[in-house]
C-alpha cells in the first residue's frame, strides 16, 4: 500500500509521532528526501495552524491525514472538522522585507504552496480538505 | 521516536556558534528560541546558527531565527547562519530570509565574515 492514513489529536505533542510514522512510511517507499520534507512541511504548518485557529470548543478532536507517494507523485491531504476556513484565501506575507520589519503570519501556508505544483482546498461534508501535490521526476 | 532537537554551544572566534541537531519545527523552535533569548541576555553580540544537523525546517523555525536577529541588530550585534542543507535553503529562500540573514557555507566562513 502507498498510502498511509494518520489520525492526529488536537495537541502539539500529537505531531511529531505522526510525522516519525509519515517519514518511516514514505522512506520505506523510496521517496526521495525532499518528498519526505514537503510531506513533514505539510503536516507541521497545516495541523499546527488548525489546532491553534481551527476549533470553536475545548473538545478532543482528530485531524487526519493520508500521505501517498505513487508514480513519483507525492499527495498529502489533510482533513479537519473545525469552522470553515480557506487557508489559501489568506494573502502571502510580504518576503522581500527586511527581517527587521517581518510579520511571518501566514508564512506557513506560503512556503507549502510554494513548495507544492498544486494545493487545493474544498469544504466537504463539514470537514475543511487541503490537498498538496508534487511530483518529483525520477532524476532528481 | 525522534530525539527533541539539541544545541551545543562552543565560543571560536568572537562567536557564540549554536550547533543544532534535529528538527527546527514547532518544539525545536521553543527550544531556540529559549537558547537564544538566553545567549542575548548574557551579552552575546555574534550568534553563528550551524544548520548542519537540520533536517526539517518549518515557519515556527523562521520565526524563531528572525526573533533574535531583530534583537541582536537592534543593539549593534549580529546573527548569521551556515551550512544549509537543500530543502532548508529552499524554505529560506521562500521565506526570503535569504535576502535578510546572512548565510555561510561553514562555520569558519561565518566567524570570518566578522573580522
Amino acid at each position: 500500500m502507498s498510502k498511509l492514513d494518520l489520525q492526529i489529536e488536537n495537541n502539539f505533542a500529537a505531531i511529531a509521532p505522526a510525522s516519525e510514522r509519515m517519514r518511516a512510511h514514505l522512506e520505506s517507499l523510496g521517496a526521495p528526501a525532499a518528498a519526505v520534507f514537503l510531506a513533514d512541511l505539510v503536516i507541521e504548518e497545516l495541523v499546527t495552524n488548525t489546532i491553534k485557529y481551527g476549533y470553536d470548543d475545548t473538545n478532543a478532536h482528530c485531524v487526519h491525514v493520508s500521505v501517498d507517494f505513487s508514480d513519483g507523485t507525492l499527495t498529502v491531504e489533510v482533513r479537519d472538522d473545525g469552522h470553515e476556513f480557506n487557508p489559501l484565501s489568506r494573502e502571502s506575507p510580504d518576503v522581500t522585507l527586511p527581517a527587521e520589519q517581518r510579520d511571518i503570519g501566514g508564512l506557513g501556508i506560503h512556503l507549502v504552496c510554494q513548495m507544492s505544483d498544486d494545493v487545493r482546498y474544498e469544504r466537504r461534508d463539514g470537514w475543511n480538505v487541503v490537498i498538496a501535490t508534487k511530483r518529483f521526476p525520477e532524476d532528481q | 521516536m525522534t530525539p527533541p532537537m539539541k544545541i551545543d554551544e562552543r565560543h571560536e572566534g568572537g562567536a557564540l556558534v549554536l550547533k543544532i541537531e534535529g528538527r527546527l519545527d514547532h518544539d525545536g523552535a521553543r527550544v531556540f528560541e529559549e537558547c537564544t533569548s538566553r545567549a542575548i541576555a548574557a551579552g552575546e553580540k555574534f550568534l553563528v546558527a550551524d544548520f548542519g544537523g537540520v533536517d526539517f525546517l518549518a515557519s515556527m523555525g523562521i520565526r524563531a531565527l528572525i526573533k533574535p536577529y531583530q534583537t541582536l541588530a537592534q543593539s549593534g550585534g549580529r546573527l548569521v547562519v551556515a551550512n544549509l542543507g537543500d530543502s532548508v535553503r529552499e524554505v529560506f529562500k521562500i521565506a526570503g530570509i535569504d535576502q535578510a540573514v546572512p548565510i555561510f557555507d561553514s562555520v569558519e566562513a561565518a566567524i570570518a565574515s566578522q573580522a
